[in-house]
């Protein structure tokens, strides 16, 4: 059994290396953008409770470097697509009920012709950029809002000869305003607005004080985000995320819509066997849309449906063809993916995964009960009490004979 | 005491696997450049080595260096790793090799004449 397995598994790996997809250029050089909606959505996540802390840490995994070919006009390069991020949040309490933080989110992310974990090879065809947001917070918990600021810096350490031009040195600033369930957000170069996101978060969530069960738990997750890409203020896309509680806060639904022509964007079902979500599965469907120039003033638009999944294991993620992954990793296809990684959240001592509804069952809980509960049969101690003078039973005092020292000094 | 240095050992032995696990491993062994030497068996003159881009009229020269019948060329490392399609122009008639899957390294490549009149490729 354990034979048949083991050569499923390698077969299907050998299989996803085989029929991996070339990335393409383009989708490295757009992925300044993506990587700065992603931190900045992330950030809308762990600013729900907007105190506490958080830390997270990743990196991809692709051992073989012709399983991320980079597919430029002149063929196949042999290479490594790489990701490696790191975020980290904390918040202390300046008066009651009001907490003051900062937070900080990088992420390194590329190709290039070798793998490295800090001096990349830079060679023709290789792009390195990363991008840091950082800012910093406040929260009214009494009052339950939150605000935050800070800036991103977009950073282009590596261009290669194939990639169309990008400056190298980009500043953003953003800021953040939540109101209970209610949050937005805005990103800015310059003067020139970049990014909006409304969003309502309805879910009664018990980490932020909300309900464990029942019909307000079921209540969904929207939000609206709009982009503008260029240096006019219209609005170039918009999005519509939904994300709903199927069953108990361990079973989701996620639909992504646009607001164009193509309408679908992509939907998931994440199951989550624990509510904490540290660990869970996910079935993805994304709707890939490409354009492709027949002639000089002809575009077609052509799309189809990319089904894939992905398993989280806390530390570790393995993923198919994933919607999360297509994004977020230069559209990545056609391959396993193994992205190493691992994030905590905390809010007063309980821990859970970002996004997640309820804290993950912990150890301290059940001292803490037997704490309450032994506590009462203890000792009054000292100066407690209504005066009341302190006193000591003695119990079970025995006296004992000495023992004849003769009989344990040995000898017959 | 002893408490620290096992949490020590936990960490570097987390580390090394994450150093590992990224890499900065495989160019030990794998090279990420290819260096390229010609020898030109066939009766036609080598004036250029290209790489073809897929838009025919866009290419990218990797070696522009006159290699006549029976000589060599020097080497040129490039970063060339992976499948493409090479152009060898000669005084005359241009050849292309489509699909050529160059792993790294030290390639020498000896161009003769083909029975059909074009050029044959070999790597030694």
């Amino acid at each position: 059994m354990q034979f048949v397995l083991k050569s499923v598994l390698i077969s299907l790996v050998l299989v996803g290396a085989a029929f991996a997809d070339g990335i393409k250029p383009e989708a490295l050089s757009k992925d300044g953008a993506v990587t700065r909606d992603r931190h900045l959505t992330e950030i809308r996540d762990i600013m729900r409770g907007g105190r506490g802390g958080y830390i997270d840490f990743g990196f991809y995994y692709t051992p073989s470097r012709e399983q991320l070919p980079l597919e430029s006009q002149y063929g196949e390069h042999d290479g490594f697509a790489f990701n490696h991020h790191f975020a980290g949040f904390g918040a202390g309490e300046v008066a009651r009920g009001r907490h003051m933080g900062a937070l900080l989110w990088f992420d390194r992310s590329g190709w290039d012709g070798e793998d490295f974990f800090l001096f990349p090879h830079y060679n023709d065809f290789s792009l390195q950029r990363s991008v840091v947001t950082w800012g910093l917070t406040f929260t009214d918990a009494r009052m339950d809002w939150t605000i935050a600021a800070g800036m991103q810096h977009q950073n282009l350490e590596h261009r290669g000869k194939i990639y169309p031009y990008e400056v190298d040195s980009l500043a953003y600033s953003w800021a953040h305003l939540r109101f209970s369930k209610l949050s937005a957000q805005a990103n800015f170069y310059r003067t020139d607005w970049r990014l909006f996101r409304f969003s309502l978060d309805l879910e009664s969530r018990a980490i932020y004080g909300g309900k464990k069960s029942g019909p307000l738990t079921y209540l969904p997750n929207v939000s609206l985000a709009m982009y503008n890409a260029d240096e006019e203020s219209d609005i170039d896309s918009m999005r519509i995320t939904w994300e709903q509680n199927l069953y108990d806060q361990r079973l989701y639904a996620e639909v992504a819509i646009d607001l164009n022509d193509t309408w679908f964007h992509s939907a998931a079902l994440k199951f989550y066997p624990d509510p904490s979500r540290m660990i869970g599965f996910e079935a993805t469907c994304l709707n890939r849309v490409r354009m492709k120039q027949l002639s000089d003033d002809l575009v077609e638009e052509e799309s189809d449906l990319l089904w894939g999944g992905a398993i989280d294991l806390l530390f570790a993620r393995f993923a198919y063809n994933a919607a999360y992954d297509y994004e977020n990793f230069f559209g990545a296809k056609g391959t396993f993916l193994v992205e190493f990684k691992f994030n905590l959240a905390t809010i007063d001592g309980w821990l859970f995964n970002r996004g997640a509804a309820r804290s993950a069952p912990m150890e301290t809980d059940v001292v803490k009960q037997f704490d309450k509960n032994t506590k009462q049969s203890e000792i009054t101690p000292m100066g407690s009490g209504s005066g009341a003078p302190k006193t000591i039973e003695a119990k079970g005092i025995r006296y004992e004979k000495a023992q004849p020292t003769a009989t344990t000094e040995g000898g017959n | 005491m002893k408490g620290t240095m096992k949490k020590i050992s936990v960490l570097t032995v987390l580390l090394a696997c994450c150093l590992t696990l990224s890499g900065c491993l495989t160019h030990w062994f794998v090279d990420s450049t290819t260096r390229l030497q010609i020898e030109n068996r066939s009766s036609k003159t080598v004036v250029e080595i290209d790489i073809l881009s897929e838009e025919d009229s866009d290419y990218k020269v990797w070696i522009r260096d006159t290699i006549r019948t029976g000589e060599k060329s020097r080497v040129y490392e490039e970063d060339w790793v992976g499948t493409f399609t090479m152009r060898v122009r000669t005084v005359g008639s241009d050849f292309d090799i489509e699909n050529l899957k160059l792993d790294g390294g030290s390639e020498y490549m000896v161009l003769s004449d083909s029975t059909d009149g074009s050029l044959h490729y070999e790597f030694k």
